[in-house]
């Protein structure tokens, strides 16, 4: 489904990204796991060409993506195939609850009104939020406006869904609502890719983990393999800090 | 300077009561005359070689030496030299100013300087032959007649054709003989002075029948100052008995034998105020008068604001997406309209287009004059609004498979509208008081009636003015209302 390979990314004399491959199946939910800086983000955008790359290649839902300039046709092609559910959510303010939701197979696909929103309706009921249809961004709550991005992303019906630090702007209990939708999601067998602290999700629901540092990619493994019996010092040191130690 | 004002001082201690202008104009040893250079010849204008010329720059000298002074002449805009005067600007009034009864009741005049007629012009090519042909429409329409705003010519045109022409007023002489001379006028009245003196410039056009309706040009002064109007009154007759006026009229060709009269008529001036008391229903009219005013004013700024809105949108989309040959073009663009006056933009609109075969009419050209000069500002609003929307949008946009023009006019634009709402409402509202710059092309907004009428009637000055400014209000405060409330409801589109 993803198969990125050697891919290299400097911001002048650093190296963002040195020389990363990733590969992730269908139905598979992997977790990227690292210290800040350590170009978690930075892959993700990559992989949906938000962000481009110096040298390597990815294969992401058919397409091919390269080093230089880019088709804008064909990333729009291959983003219709292709979720992003970001940090800060990002809902189109002047749009209800529903229209957001609505808001790509409308907009990016030209369905009709009618049936964009009739399904948008179910993918809220979904996300537990079928009563919120006619709310305003600003009238949620920051869990319950994840969790209308998440719909969102789920409306294009992608093959694969990427998540940037899904719950890292909200307390923990918004993030438990988040997280539990996610889990349901990787459940029901939707390709993710997720850049978490969230090391509850990653035990919980992750079928690989993938540490990143310094730009590459330390150790991957399934999860109870990398926390219980980490084999990098990058990892130990990693699990240390994040555990609170 | 400073001895001057010292002197006058000592005088104010010396002559407390009684107090002239004439005593300060000997104190100054200067007579202060105002009057408007723009206004053109033959009264006062640039003469050949640079120095102010015209047959009233010469009688003011005159006028002066004989009351044992140096003269000074005072710039000020026509239609408010009488306030100038008033405010102590300048010591009296001379520029082609007619006498009138209302003007007598709050500026004394001198006795007559001059009597004028009024000459009906028109295009040779026409074969108009008098004043009645003006009522035959042409194309359809009322012939134009356009004269000088709030002048004895437009009172003698409303007067003898009423509504059967249409009457445009403007500020200036040679625009309307040229306007005439373009075809977007039909023909003119003017003083016969400007009519001997810009004939030969303006050969397509002739006089048409006789000079009609006289009327006199008189100095204005201050109330209360008798002994000064006194003096100049002694001073005219003197220059009448000994042949100065004849000598000055005939060197600018405006001498005829009318001006004869004006030694009798002298003698018993003022006139017998032959005004009838003014009736009750007078400030209703006014206020119907101004009424029709505030909606041309709201004609033309509901009219002209959304063109720029939607001018402006297309520029600053231009500028900010378009290609990149594009952002050159549309910078100069809005740098040019905004750093050139609108006044000389509506100028060049209604005057010198139809140069080159282009002819709106004039109240079109107010509204495109205005729509063309706040597209510009609007470009920089709605640009800085675009640039205010959050990356996070777009990018959540095109991450949803939105081409990027589909991002832009879904997700973007809508946003930028919305942060704009607060300086596009300011816009408008500055825009609806630009709507007086109009009168330059003879588009009667609120401003300009306020202006006419208050030219015929100096003496109403409260009652009109709070007139004028209760429609203003009554135009504006709803629209800021209707603003806020526009905000309040699109306000849900807050940005995270």
């Amino acid at each position: 489904m993803i198969e990125a390979r050697g891919i290299l990314k400097s911001h002048g004399a650093l190296k963002v990204l040195d020389g990363i491959s990733l590969s992730v199946a269908k139905g598979e939910t992997a977790v990227l796991l690292g210290p800040s800086g350590g170009g978690k983000s930075t892959l993700l955008r990559c992989l949906n060409g938000l962000e481009t790359f110096d040298a390597g290649q990815i294969d992401v839902a058919g397409h091919r993506l390269l080093p230089g300039r880019r088709d804008e046709a064909e990333l729009t092609a291959l983003r219709r195939r292709l979720g992003m559910v970001f940090q800060q959510f990002y809902l189109f303010p002047h749009m209800t609850a529903l229209q957001n939701v609505a808001s790509g197979p409308r907009y990016a696909l030209g369905r009709p009104r009618e049936e964009a929103e009739a399904e948008a309706q179910v993918l809220l009921a979904r996300v537990g939020l079928g009563t919120r249809a006619q709310a305003r961004p600003d009238q949620l709550s920051g869990g319950q406006q994840q969790r209308v991005a998440i719909a969102r992303a789920l409306a294009m019906k992608p093959e694969a869904i990427l998540f940037d630090e899904p719950t890292s702007a909200l307390d923990p209990r918004m993030a438990a609502e988040v997280t539990a939708v996610m889990a349901d999601l990787a459940r029901a067998g939707q390709t993710m890719v997720v850049v978490t602290h969230a090391m509850g999700f990653a035990r919980a629901v992750a079928r690989t983990v993938h540490v990143l540092h310094a730009g590459r990619i330390a150790e991957s493994g399934p999860p109870e393999q990398v926390f219980t019996a980490p084999r990098e010092d990058v990892t130990k040191a990693f699990l240390h800090e994040a555990s609170g130690g | 300077m400073r001895r001057g004002l010292l002197a006058l001082l000592l005088l104010l201690l010396v002559l407390p009561l009684g107090a002239d202008t004439l005593d300060e104009v000997g104190v100054r040893g200067v007579l202060r005359w105002a009057g408007d250079a723009s206004g053109g010849g033959p009264y006062i204008f640039d003469g050949p070689d640079g120095a102010l010329t015209g047959f009233e720059v010469e009688l003011a000298r005159e006028l002066a030496g004989r009351l044992g002074v140096k003269d000074a002449f005072v710039q000020g805009q026509w239609d408010k030299l009488p306030q100038l005067m008033d405010r102590g600007g300048a010591d009296i009034v001379l520029n082609g100013y007619e006498w009138s009864a209302e003007r007598e009741a709050s500026w004394p005049s001198s006795v007559p300087y001059y009597v004028y007629t009024l000459q009906l012009m028109a295009r040779k090519s026409d074969g108009l032959s008098s004043w009645e042909d003006l009522r035959r429409p042409r194309e359809g329409r009322r012939q134009r007649v356009g004269v000088l705003s709030g002048s004895a010519a437009e009172r003698c045109v409303r007067e003898r054709l009423g509504e059967s022409v249409e009457i445009l007023g403007y500020d200036g002489v040679t625009n309307v003989l040229r306007l005439v001379e373009q075809g977007q006028l039909d023909a003119t009245v003017q003083d016969l002075p400007i009519a001997v003196h810009y004939g030969p410039q303006f050969p397509a056009l002739v006089r048409v029948g006789d000079p009609v309706a006289p009327g006199w040009y008189v100095i204005f002064t201050r109330k209360g100052d008798e002994r000064l109007k006194a003096r100049i009154n002694e001073a005219l007759r003197g220059m009448f008995l000994d042949g100065t006026l004849r000598r000055i009229y005939a060197k600018y060709g405006i001498w005829s034998p009318e001006q004869e009269s004006l030694v009798a008529i002298g003698a018993h001036w003022p006139p017998a105020a032959a005004s009838a008391p003014r009736a009750p229903t007078e400030p209703l009219r006014w206020f119907a008068l101004l009424a029709k005013a505030a909606w041309t004013t709201l004609e033309l700024a509901v009219l002209s604001m959304p063109l720029a809105m939607l001018v402006g949108l297309l520029v600053a989309l231009g500028r900010l997406y378009g290609p990149r040959w594009l952002g050159i073009p549309l910078e100069v663009y809005v740098e040019f309209l905004r750093g050139t006056p609108l006044l000389l933009q509506l100028f060049v609109i209604y005057y010198l287009l139809p140069g080159i075969g282009i002819r709106i009419p004039a109240f079109w050209a107010g509204v495109l004059g205005l729509a063309i000069n706040y597209s510009a500002y609007e470009a920089e609003n709605y640009r800085a609004g675009l640039l205010a929307v959050p990356k996070g949008q777009w990018e959540a946009a095109l991450s949803l498979g939105m081409a990027p023009r589909v991002a832009l006019w879904r997700v973007v634009v809508p946003q930028a509208l919305r942060i704009v709402i607060p300086p596009v409402t300011n816009d408008f509202i500055a825009l609806f008081k630009d709507t007086s710059v109009c009168s330059v092309i003879a588009v009667v907004d609120l401003t300009g009636a306020y202006n006419r009428l208050y030219n015929d009637h100096p003496r109403e000055v409260l009652q009109l003015g709070l007139m004028a400014a209760f429609l203003y209000l009554a135009m504006s405060y709803p629209m800021s209302l209707l603003a806020r409330r526009l905000e309040r409801r699109l306000g849900h589109g807050r940005i995270a």
